[in-house]
Protein backbone atom coordinates (compact mmCIF):
# COMPACT_ATOMS: atom_id res chain seq x y z
CA UNK A 1 0.00 0.00 0.00
CA UNK A 2 1.14 3.19 -1.66
CA UNK A 3 -0.57 5.75 0.85
CA UNK A 4 -2.29 5.04 4.25
CA UNK A 5 -5.69 4.84 4.08
CA UNK A 6 -7.92 8.41 5.40
CA UNK A 7 -10.55 7.36 7.98
CA UNK A 8 -12.74 9.85 9.90
CA UNK A 9 -14.78 8.87 13.39
CA UNK A 10 -17.85 9.49 14.42
CA UNK A 11 -17.81 8.88 18.08
CA UNK A 12 -19.91 10.16 21.00
CA UNK A 13 -17.67 8.96 23.83
CA UNK A 14 -14.69 10.82 24.43
CA UNK A 15 -12.85 8.01 25.73
CA UNK A 16 -13.77 5.84 22.73
CA UNK A 17 -13.04 8.19 20.30
CA UNK A 18 -9.80 8.69 21.56
CA UNK A 19 -8.87 5.38 22.33
CA UNK A 20 -10.00 4.71 18.51
CA UNK A 21 -7.65 8.06 17.23
CA UNK A 22 -4.39 6.01 18.76
CA UNK A 23 -5.98 2.51 17.42
CA UNK A 24 -5.77 3.72 13.82
CA UNK A 25 -2.83 5.66 14.19
CA UNK A 26 -1.18 1.93 15.56
CA UNK A 27 -3.01 0.21 12.45
CA UNK A 28 -1.32 2.86 10.08
CA UNK A 29 -4.23 4.80 8.84
CA UNK A 30 -4.63 8.16 9.42
CA UNK A 31 -7.07 9.62 10.99
CA UNK A 32 -8.53 12.98 9.07
CA UNK A 33 -11.73 13.74 11.14
CA UNK A 34 -12.99 12.91 14.48
CA UNK A 35 -16.55 14.26 15.37
CA UNK A 36 -19.06 13.52 18.27
CA UNK A 37 -21.98 13.24 16.19
CA UNK A 38 -23.34 13.00 12.58
CA UNK A 39 -25.18 16.55 12.37
CA UNK A 40 -22.29 18.07 9.59
CA UNK A 41 -21.16 14.66 8.47
CA UNK A 42 -21.88 15.68 4.79
CA UNK A 43 -19.73 18.67 5.20
CA UNK A 44 -16.87 16.62 7.24
CA UNK A 45 -16.45 14.20 4.17
CA UNK A 46 -16.52 16.51 1.79
CA UNK A 47 -13.79 18.97 3.48
CA UNK A 48 -11.66 16.39 4.97
CA UNK A 49 -11.99 13.61 1.73
CA UNK A 50 -11.96 10.35 4.38
CA UNK A 51 -11.83 6.99 2.47
CA UNK A 52 -13.84 5.35 5.27
CA UNK A 53 -16.06 6.64 7.68
CA UNK A 54 -16.50 4.49 11.19
CA UNK A 55 -19.87 5.46 12.69
CA UNK A 56 -20.87 4.82 16.11
CA UNK A 57 -24.57 3.54 16.18
CA UNK A 58 -26.01 5.33 19.03
CA UNK A 59 -25.44 8.85 18.22
CA UNK A 60 -26.85 12.09 19.48
CA UNK A 61 -29.32 13.62 19.82
CA UNK A 62 -31.87 10.75 20.68
CA UNK A 63 -29.06 7.84 20.81
CA UNK A 64 -31.01 5.74 19.19
CA UNK A 65 -29.90 4.83 15.43
CA UNK A 66 -28.53 8.05 14.15
CA UNK A 67 -25.55 6.04 12.88
CA UNK A 68 -27.47 3.73 10.84
CA UNK A 69 -29.60 6.80 9.56
CA UNK A 70 -26.25 8.68 8.61
CA UNK A 71 -24.66 5.20 7.05
CA UNK A 72 -27.06 5.36 4.82
CA UNK A 73 -27.31 8.42 3.90
CA UNK A 74 -23.44 8.47 3.38
CA UNK A 75 -23.75 5.49 0.70
CA UNK A 76 -25.97 7.67 -0.76
CA UNK A 77 -24.47 11.18 -1.25
CA UNK A 78 -20.82 9.56 -1.08
CA UNK A 79 -20.89 6.26 -2.62
CA UNK A 80 -16.80 6.56 -2.77
CA UNK A 81 -16.85 6.44 0.72
CA UNK A 82 -16.86 3.36 2.80
CA UNK A 83 -18.49 3.03 6.30
CA UNK A 84 -17.71 1.03 8.69
CA UNK A 85 -20.44 0.94 11.80
CA UNK A 86 -19.19 -0.38 15.31
CA UNK A 87 -22.03 -0.82 18.06
CA UNK A 88 -22.10 -2.35 21.07
CA UNK A 89 -24.90 -4.44 20.10
CA UNK A 90 -25.09 -6.01 16.79
CA UNK A 91 -28.70 -6.05 15.23
CA UNK A 92 -29.33 -7.94 12.41
CA UNK A 93 -32.31 -5.34 11.58
CA UNK A 94 -29.66 -2.48 11.14
CA UNK A 95 -27.52 -4.70 8.86
CA UNK A 96 -30.28 -5.65 6.64
CA UNK A 97 -30.89 -1.71 6.00
CA UNK A 98 -27.57 -1.32 5.10
CA UNK A 99 -27.05 -4.18 2.62
CA UNK A 100 -30.06 -3.17 1.21
CA UNK A 101 -28.36 0.70 0.92
CA UNK A 102 -26.02 -1.51 -1.20
CA UNK A 103 -23.42 -4.06 -0.23
CA UNK A 104 -20.21 -2.22 -1.27
CA UNK A 105 -18.02 -1.25 0.82
CA UNK A 106 -20.23 -1.69 4.31
CA UNK A 107 -19.31 -3.41 7.11
CA UNK A 108 -20.93 -3.84 10.57
CA UNK A 109 -18.64 -4.70 13.77
CA UNK A 110 -19.53 -5.21 17.25
CA UNK A 111 -17.08 -2.64 18.86
CA UNK A 112 -15.26 -5.51 21.35
CA UNK A 113 -13.71 -6.74 17.89
CA UNK A 114 -11.63 -3.09 17.87
CA UNK A 115 -9.25 -4.66 20.65
CA UNK A 116 -8.11 -7.32 17.76
CA UNK A 117 -5.65 -4.71 15.90
CA UNK A 118 -5.48 -7.07 13.05
CA UNK A 119 -9.07 -7.65 12.77
CA UNK A 120 -9.61 -3.74 12.69
CA UNK A 121 -7.12 -3.47 10.29
CA UNK A 122 -8.35 -5.80 7.81
CA UNK A 123 -12.24 -4.71 8.28
CA UNK A 124 -10.98 -1.15 7.11
CA UNK A 125 -8.76 -2.50 4.57
CA UNK A 126 -11.38 -4.55 3.04
CA UNK A 127 -14.59 -2.15 3.53
CA UNK A 128 -12.02 0.77 1.57
CA UNK A 129 -11.58 -1.81 -1.02
CA UNK A 130 -15.18 -2.48 -1.76
CA UNK A 131 -15.90 -5.84 0.30
CA UNK A 132 -18.97 -6.27 2.86
CA UNK A 133 -17.90 -7.06 6.72
CA UNK A 134 -19.94 -8.06 8.76
CA UNK A 135 -19.83 -9.28 12.45
CA UNK A 136 -19.36 -12.85 13.25
CA UNK A 137 -21.83 -13.33 15.97
CA UNK A 138 -24.45 -11.63 13.74
CA UNK A 139 -23.93 -13.77 10.70
CA UNK A 140 -24.05 -16.83 13.42
CA UNK A 141 -27.61 -15.20 14.01
CA UNK A 142 -28.50 -14.91 10.28
CA UNK A 143 -27.38 -18.70 9.81
CA UNK A 144 -28.90 -20.22 12.49
CA UNK A 145 -32.18 -18.71 12.21
CA UNK A 146 -32.08 -20.09 8.34
CA UNK A 147 -30.91 -23.33 8.78
CA UNK A 148 -32.36 -24.70 11.63
CA UNK A 149 -35.43 -26.32 9.66
CA UNK A 150 -32.96 -28.90 8.85
CA UNK A 151 -31.76 -29.40 11.83
CA UNK A 152 -35.01 -30.83 13.14
CA UNK A 153 -34.96 -33.74 10.96
CA UNK A 154 -34.36 -36.97 12.01
CA UNK A 155 -31.34 -38.28 10.64
CA UNK A 156 -33.26 -40.43 8.73
CA UNK A 157 -35.17 -37.91 7.48
CA UNK A 158 -31.92 -36.38 6.31
CA UNK A 159 -30.98 -39.72 4.74
CA UNK A 160 -34.34 -39.68 2.70
CA UNK A 161 -33.66 -35.77 1.97
CA UNK A 162 -30.50 -35.71 0.56
CA UNK A 163 -31.50 -39.48 -1.71
CA UNK A 164 -34.10 -36.46 -2.75
CA UNK A 165 -31.50 -34.09 -3.77
CA UNK A 166 -29.80 -36.84 -5.42
CA UNK A 167 -33.23 -36.90 -7.95
CA UNK A 168 -33.96 -40.50 -6.19
CA UNK A 169 -38.00 -41.67 -6.81
CA UNK A 170 -39.50 -42.82 -3.34
CA UNK A 171 -39.23 -46.38 -5.09
CA UNK A 172 -35.76 -46.15 -5.07
CA UNK A 173 -35.33 -44.39 -2.20
CA UNK A 174 -37.28 -47.49 -0.41
CA UNK A 175 -34.91 -49.79 -1.84
CA UNK A 176 -32.02 -48.00 -0.92
CA UNK A 177 -32.34 -47.99 2.72
CA UNK A 178 -34.69 -51.17 2.93
CA UNK A 179 -37.63 -49.93 4.01
CA UNK A 180 -41.15 -49.80 2.37
CA UNK A 181 -42.58 -47.37 0.27
CA UNK A 182 -44.88 -46.27 2.45
CA UNK A 183 -42.59 -45.17 5.19
CA UNK A 184 -40.28 -42.97 2.83
CA UNK A 185 -44.32 -41.17 1.85
CA UNK A 186 -44.16 -40.82 5.50
CA UNK A 187 -41.19 -39.29 6.25
CA UNK A 188 -41.49 -36.98 2.88
CA UNK A 189 -44.97 -36.28 4.47
CA UNK A 190 -43.05 -35.13 7.36
CA UNK A 191 -39.81 -33.49 6.08
CA UNK A 192 -42.48 -31.21 3.87
CA UNK A 193 -44.03 -30.58 7.50
CA UNK A 194 -41.15 -29.34 9.23
CA UNK A 195 -40.06 -27.38 6.49
CA UNK A 196 -43.09 -25.47 6.68
CA UNK A 197 -43.96 -26.55 2.65
CA UNK A 198 -47.55 -26.31 2.81
CA UNK A 199 -49.97 -28.86 1.40
CA UNK A 200 -51.35 -27.05 -1.87
CA UNK A 201 -47.72 -26.84 -3.09
CA UNK A 202 -48.05 -30.68 -3.19
CA UNK A 203 -46.47 -30.21 -7.21
CA UNK A 204 -43.30 -28.44 -6.09
CA UNK A 205 -42.74 -29.24 -2.40
CA UNK A 206 -40.43 -31.99 -3.21
CA UNK A 207 -38.36 -29.13 -5.39
CA UNK A 208 -38.71 -27.06 -2.55
CA UNK A 209 -37.36 -29.06 0.11
CA UNK A 210 -34.35 -30.20 -2.23
CA UNK A 211 -34.01 -26.38 -2.90
CA UNK A 212 -33.82 -25.28 0.85
CA UNK A 213 -31.52 -28.55 1.75
CA UNK A 214 -29.06 -27.52 -0.42
CA UNK A 215 -29.01 -24.04 1.02
CA UNK A 216 -30.55 -22.19 -2.44
CA UNK B 1 -108.52 54.33 72.26
CA UNK B 2 -108.91 50.18 72.77
CA UNK B 3 -107.86 50.29 69.11
CA UNK B 4 -105.43 53.08 69.58
CA UNK B 5 -101.67 52.54 68.96
CA UNK B 6 -99.93 51.01 71.33
CA UNK B 7 -96.28 51.59 71.36
CA UNK B 8 -95.28 49.15 74.05
CA UNK B 9 -97.34 46.49 71.95
CA UNK B 10 -95.75 47.46 68.82
CA UNK B 11 -92.54 47.24 70.47
CA UNK B 12 -93.00 43.65 71.52
CA UNK B 13 -94.28 42.67 68.13
CA UNK B 14 -91.01 44.25 66.36
CA UNK B 15 -89.08 42.62 69.08
CA UNK B 16 -90.93 38.95 68.35
CA UNK B 17 -90.45 39.56 65.05
CA UNK B 18 -86.82 40.17 64.80
CA UNK B 19 -86.47 37.24 67.07
CA UNK B 20 -88.28 35.13 65.28
CA UNK B 21 -86.22 36.09 62.17
CA UNK B 22 -83.25 36.09 64.10
CA UNK B 23 -84.06 32.38 64.62
CA UNK B 24 -84.71 31.35 61.02
CA UNK B 25 -81.23 33.15 59.58
CA UNK B 26 -79.56 30.80 62.70
CA UNK B 27 -81.60 27.49 62.04
CA UNK B 28 -81.16 28.38 57.93
CA UNK B 29 -77.52 26.13 57.64
CA UNK B 30 -79.19 23.55 59.69
CA UNK B 31 -82.35 23.14 58.19
CA UNK B 32 -80.06 23.38 54.65
CA UNK B 33 -77.82 20.61 55.84
CA UNK B 34 -81.15 18.59 56.71
CA UNK B 35 -83.13 18.66 53.48
CA UNK B 36 -79.54 17.72 51.36
CA UNK B 37 -79.30 14.80 53.58
CA UNK B 38 -82.97 13.97 53.47
CA UNK B 39 -82.63 14.35 49.57
CA UNK B 40 -79.16 12.73 49.29
CA UNK B 41 -80.89 9.68 51.43
CA UNK B 42 -83.20 9.47 49.09
CA UNK B 43 -81.25 9.44 46.25
CA UNK B 44 -79.20 6.88 47.90
CA UNK B 45 -82.23 4.49 48.43
CA UNK B 46 -83.73 5.25 45.24
CA UNK B 47 -80.30 5.00 43.08
CA UNK B 48 -78.55 2.76 45.35
CA UNK B 49 -75.27 3.62 43.19
CA UNK B 50 -73.26 5.46 45.66
CA UNK B 51 -71.05 2.51 47.20
CA UNK B 52 -70.23 1.34 43.51
CA UNK B 53 -68.91 4.73 42.28
CA UNK B 54 -67.04 5.07 45.22
CA UNK B 55 -65.73 1.49 45.01
CA UNK B 56 -65.02 2.37 41.50
CA UNK B 57 -63.16 5.18 42.17
CA UNK B 58 -60.78 3.60 44.39
CA UNK B 59 -60.62 0.91 41.74
CA UNK B 60 -59.45 3.50 39.49
CA UNK B 61 -57.30 4.96 42.12
CA UNK B 62 -55.57 2.04 42.57
CA UNK B 63 -55.44 1.24 38.73
CA UNK B 64 -53.28 4.70 38.30
CA UNK B 65 -51.24 4.06 41.30
CA UNK B 66 -50.38 0.74 39.32
CA UNK B 67 -50.09 2.03 36.25
CA UNK B 68 -48.14 5.15 37.46
CA UNK B 69 -45.36 2.33 39.59
CA UNK B 70 -44.74 0.51 36.20
CA UNK B 71 -44.10 3.53 34.47
CA UNK B 72 -41.57 4.37 37.54
CA UNK B 73 -39.99 0.74 36.72
CA UNK B 74 -40.02 0.92 32.66
CA UNK B 75 -38.56 4.54 33.13
CA UNK B 76 -35.98 3.58 35.38
CA UNK B 77 -35.09 0.70 33.34
CA UNK B 78 -34.86 2.36 30.46
CA UNK B 79 -32.24 4.94 32.00
CA UNK B 80 -30.18 1.77 33.51
CA UNK B 81 -29.64 1.08 30.27
CA UNK B 82 -28.49 4.60 29.00
CA UNK B 83 -26.15 4.50 31.90
CA UNK B 84 -25.12 1.26 31.84
CA UNK B 85 -24.51 1.91 27.76
CA UNK B 86 -23.06 5.78 28.55
CA UNK B 87 -20.61 4.70 31.40
CA UNK B 88 -19.22 1.14 32.45
CA UNK B 89 -19.44 -0.47 29.13
CA UNK B 90 -17.49 2.45 27.29
CA UNK B 91 -15.06 2.13 30.17
CA UNK B 92 -14.82 -1.51 30.13
CA UNK B 93 -14.31 -1.40 26.08
CA UNK B 94 -11.43 1.38 26.29
CA UNK B 95 -10.24 -0.74 29.23
CA UNK B 96 -9.93 -3.28 26.57
CA UNK B 97 -8.35 -1.60 24.07
CA UNK B 98 -5.41 -0.48 26.24
CA UNK B 99 -4.88 -3.81 27.73
CA UNK B 100 -4.30 -5.18 23.91
CA UNK B 101 -1.93 -2.15 23.04
CA UNK B 102 -0.34 -3.05 26.47
CA UNK B 103 -0.45 -6.64 25.18
CA UNK B 104 1.17 -5.89 21.75
CA UNK B 105 4.09 -3.93 23.10
CA UNK B 106 4.97 -6.95 25.18
CA UNK B 107 7.53 -9.35 23.81
CA UNK B 108 5.32 -12.67 22.64
CA UNK B 109 7.95 -14.81 24.75
CA UNK B 110 5.15 -16.08 27.41
CA UNK B 111 6.48 -13.85 30.02
CA UNK B 112 4.14 -13.25 33.74
CA UNK B 113 3.23 -9.94 32.73
CA UNK B 114 2.09 -10.79 29.26
CA UNK B 115 -0.23 -13.34 30.78
CA UNK B 116 -1.41 -11.11 32.97
CA UNK B 117 -2.27 -8.71 30.54
CA UNK B 118 -4.10 -11.46 28.59
CA UNK B 119 -6.06 -12.52 31.94
CA UNK B 120 -7.09 -9.03 32.45
CA UNK B 121 -8.30 -8.78 28.62
CA UNK B 122 -10.46 -12.15 28.80
CA UNK B 123 -12.16 -10.74 32.36
CA UNK B 124 -13.01 -7.29 31.17
CA UNK B 125 -14.49 -8.98 27.91
CA UNK B 126 -16.57 -11.06 30.41
CA UNK B 127 -17.91 -8.35 32.12
CA UNK B 128 -18.70 -6.35 29.15
CA UNK B 129 -20.90 -9.69 27.70
CA UNK B 130 -22.02 -10.06 30.98
CA UNK B 131 -23.46 -6.42 30.99
CA UNK B 132 -24.64 -6.60 27.60
CA UNK B 133 -26.99 -10.03 28.27
CA UNK B 134 -28.11 -7.78 31.56
CA UNK B 135 -29.71 -5.26 29.55
CA UNK B 136 -30.49 -7.06 26.69
CA UNK B 137 -32.11 -8.80 29.45
CA UNK B 138 -34.47 -5.50 30.72
CA UNK B 139 -34.23 -3.31 27.70
CA UNK B 140 -33.67 -4.60 24.24
CA UNK B 141 -31.80 -1.99 22.43
CA UNK B 142 -33.82 -2.78 19.33
CA UNK B 143 -36.97 -1.91 21.29
CA UNK B 144 -35.27 1.44 23.17
CA UNK B 145 -34.49 2.51 19.50
CA UNK B 146 -37.39 1.46 17.01
CA UNK B 147 -40.18 0.57 19.44
CA UNK B 148 -42.39 -2.77 19.44
CA UNK B 149 -42.96 -2.91 15.80
CA UNK B 150 -39.34 -3.37 15.17
CA UNK B 151 -38.20 -5.35 17.88
CA UNK B 152 -41.21 -8.04 17.82
CA UNK B 153 -40.75 -7.95 13.77
CA UNK B 154 -36.40 -8.85 14.28
CA UNK B 155 -38.04 -11.34 17.35
CA UNK B 156 -39.71 -13.60 14.72
CA UNK B 157 -36.99 -13.25 12.43
CA UNK B 158 -34.62 -14.94 15.02
CA UNK B 159 -36.90 -17.96 15.83
CA UNK B 160 -35.16 -20.84 15.06
CA UNK B 161 -39.18 -21.98 14.72
CA UNK B 162 -40.43 -20.07 11.60
CA UNK B 163 -42.65 -17.01 13.23
CA UNK B 164 -45.22 -15.29 11.33
CA UNK B 165 -45.94 -11.93 12.43
CA UNK B 166 -48.77 -9.97 11.96
CA UNK B 167 -48.17 -6.53 13.96
CA UNK B 168 -51.13 -3.74 13.50
CA UNK B 169 -50.32 -1.30 15.98
CA UNK B 170 -52.67 2.24 15.83
CA UNK B 171 -50.12 4.54 16.86
CA UNK B 172 -47.15 4.52 19.44
CA UNK B 173 -47.99 2.93 22.91
CA UNK B 174 -47.28 4.07 26.18
CA UNK B 175 -43.37 2.54 27.00
CA UNK B 176 -44.24 0.21 29.62
CA UNK B 177 -47.02 -1.66 27.26
CA UNK B 178 -44.39 -1.86 24.70
CA UNK B 179 -42.20 -2.98 26.95
CA UNK B 180 -44.29 -5.93 28.53
CA UNK B 181 -45.88 -6.62 25.31
CA UNK B 182 -42.48 -7.89 23.94
CA UNK B 183 -41.61 -9.74 26.98
CA UNK B 184 -44.61 -11.28 26.96
CA UNK B 185 -44.81 -11.71 22.88
CA UNK B 186 -40.90 -13.36 23.89
CA UNK B 187 -42.13 -15.57 26.53
CA UNK B 188 -44.72 -16.74 24.80
CA UNK B 189 -43.50 -17.69 21.26
CA UNK B 190 -40.14 -19.66 23.59
CA UNK B 191 -43.49 -21.64 25.40
CA UNK B 192 -44.50 -22.20 22.12
CA UNK B 193 -41.52 -23.74 21.20
CA UNK B 194 -40.05 -25.26 24.21
CA UNK B 195 -43.24 -27.13 24.98
CA UNK B 196 -45.29 -27.68 22.50
CA UNK B 197 -43.06 -28.78 19.60
CA UNK B 198 -43.95 -26.09 17.61
CA UNK B 199 -43.01 -26.42 14.00
CA UNK B 200 -45.36 -22.93 12.77
CA UNK B 201 -45.87 -20.19 15.22
CA UNK B 202 -48.49 -16.90 14.32
CA UNK B 203 -47.70 -14.16 16.29
CA UNK B 204 -50.30 -11.40 16.17
CA UNK B 205 -50.61 -8.22 18.03
CA UNK B 206 -52.95 -5.82 17.35
CA UNK B 207 -54.46 -2.67 19.44
CA UNK B 208 -57.74 -2.71 19.06
CA UNK B 209 -59.86 -0.03 19.77
CA UNK B 210 -62.84 0.94 22.23
CA UNK B 211 -65.82 -1.76 21.85
CA UNK B 212 -69.49 0.13 21.37
CA UNK B 213 -69.98 -0.69 25.03
CA UNK B 214 -67.53 1.55 26.36
CA UNK B 215 -65.26 -0.57 27.30
CA UNK B 216 -61.34 0.34 27.20
CA UNK B 217 -58.82 0.09 23.88
CA UNK B 218 -56.60 -2.94 24.27
CA UNK B 219 -53.29 -4.33 23.24
CA UNK B 220 -53.97 -8.17 21.93
CA UNK B 221 -50.97 -10.47 21.64
CA UNK B 222 -52.17 -13.92 20.41
CA UNK B 223 -49.85 -16.48 19.19
CA UNK B 224 -50.84 -19.79 17.82
CA UNK B 225 -48.88 -22.53 17.16
CA UNK B 226 -49.25 -26.22 15.58
CA UNK B 227 -47.77 -27.59 18.33
CA UNK B 228 -48.96 -30.70 20.37
CA UNK B 229 -51.60 -28.86 22.28
CA UNK B 230 -52.79 -30.11 25.56
CA UNK B 231 -51.50 -27.00 28.00
CA UNK B 232 -52.88 -26.45 31.14
CA UNK B 233 -56.00 -24.00 30.77
CA UNK B 234 -54.18 -22.01 33.60
CA UNK B 235 -50.98 -20.36 33.41
CA UNK B 236 -48.24 -23.15 34.65
CA UNK B 237 -44.61 -21.77 35.90
CA UNK B 238 -43.61 -21.42 31.96
CA UNK B 239 -45.68 -18.62 31.33
CA UNK B 240 -45.40 -16.99 35.32
CA UNK B 241 -43.17 -14.22 33.38
CA UNK B 242 -46.23 -13.38 31.46
CA UNK B 243 -48.98 -13.31 34.04
CA UNK B 244 -47.13 -11.04 36.31
CA UNK B 245 -46.40 -8.51 33.86
CA UNK B 246 -49.69 -8.42 32.37
CA UNK B 247 -51.41 -8.00 36.11
CA UNK B 248 -48.70 -5.30 36.80
CA UNK B 249 -50.65 -3.60 33.89
CA UNK B 250 -54.09 -4.78 34.31
CA UNK B 251 -53.97 -7.32 31.74
CA UNK B 252 -54.89 -10.95 31.62
CA UNK B 253 -53.47 -14.54 29.96
CA UNK B 254 -56.25 -16.78 27.93
CA UNK B 255 -55.56 -20.07 26.87
CA UNK B 256 -57.25 -22.62 24.77
CA UNK B 257 -55.36 -25.72 24.44
CA UNK B 258 -56.95 -28.78 23.41
CA UNK B 259 -55.14 -32.11 23.23
CA UNK B 260 -53.76 -32.63 19.72
CA UNK B 261 -53.38 -28.40 19.27
CA UNK B 262 -53.51 -25.74 18.00
CA UNK B 263 -52.51 -24.04 20.99
CA UNK B 264 -53.73 -20.15 21.37
CA UNK B 265 -52.73 -18.04 23.76
CA UNK B 266 -53.86 -14.54 24.04
CA UNK B 267 -52.60 -11.41 26.28
CA UNK B 268 -54.79 -9.00 26.65
CA UNK B 269 -53.47 -5.18 27.99
CA UNK B 270 -56.08 -2.17 28.63
CA UNK B 271 -54.80 0.76 27.03
CA UNK B 272 -56.33 3.75 29.28
CA UNK B 273 -57.45 6.80 27.26
CA UNK B 274 -55.38 8.77 29.14
CA UNK B 275 -52.12 7.55 28.86
CA UNK B 276 -51.89 6.48 24.81
CA UNK B 277 -49.14 8.23 23.21
CA UNK B 278 -45.40 7.47 24.26
CA UNK B 279 -44.02 8.73 27.49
Amino acid sequence: MTESLRVAIVEDSTLLREGLVRLLAEAGFETVAARPDATDLDETITAAQPDVVVLDVRLPPTHRDEGVRAAIRVRATHPQVAVLLLSQYVETTYARELLAAGSRGIGYLLKDRVTDLEQLRRAIEDVAAGGTVLDPQMVEEMLRARADPLARLTPRETQVLRAMAEGRSNAAIARELVVSPGAVEKHVTSIFGKLGLEESAAAHRRVLAVLQFLGA
Amino acid sequence: MGGGFDPTRAAWLVGGLCALGLGMIAAFPFVTRGLVRAHWGLGRLLLARFRSEELGAEVERVGAAQRAAVAAEDNALRRLERDIHDGPQQRLLRLQMELAAAERRLPADGSAAAQSLQEARVLAQEALDELRALSQGFAPPLLQDRGLEAALEALARRSVVPIDAEIRLDGPLPSPVERSAYFVAAELTSNAIKHAAARRILLRVTTESAGAAGGPAVLRIAVTDDGVGGAAPVPQHGLAGATERLAGLGGDLRITSPAGGPTEVVATVPLPAEERGRA
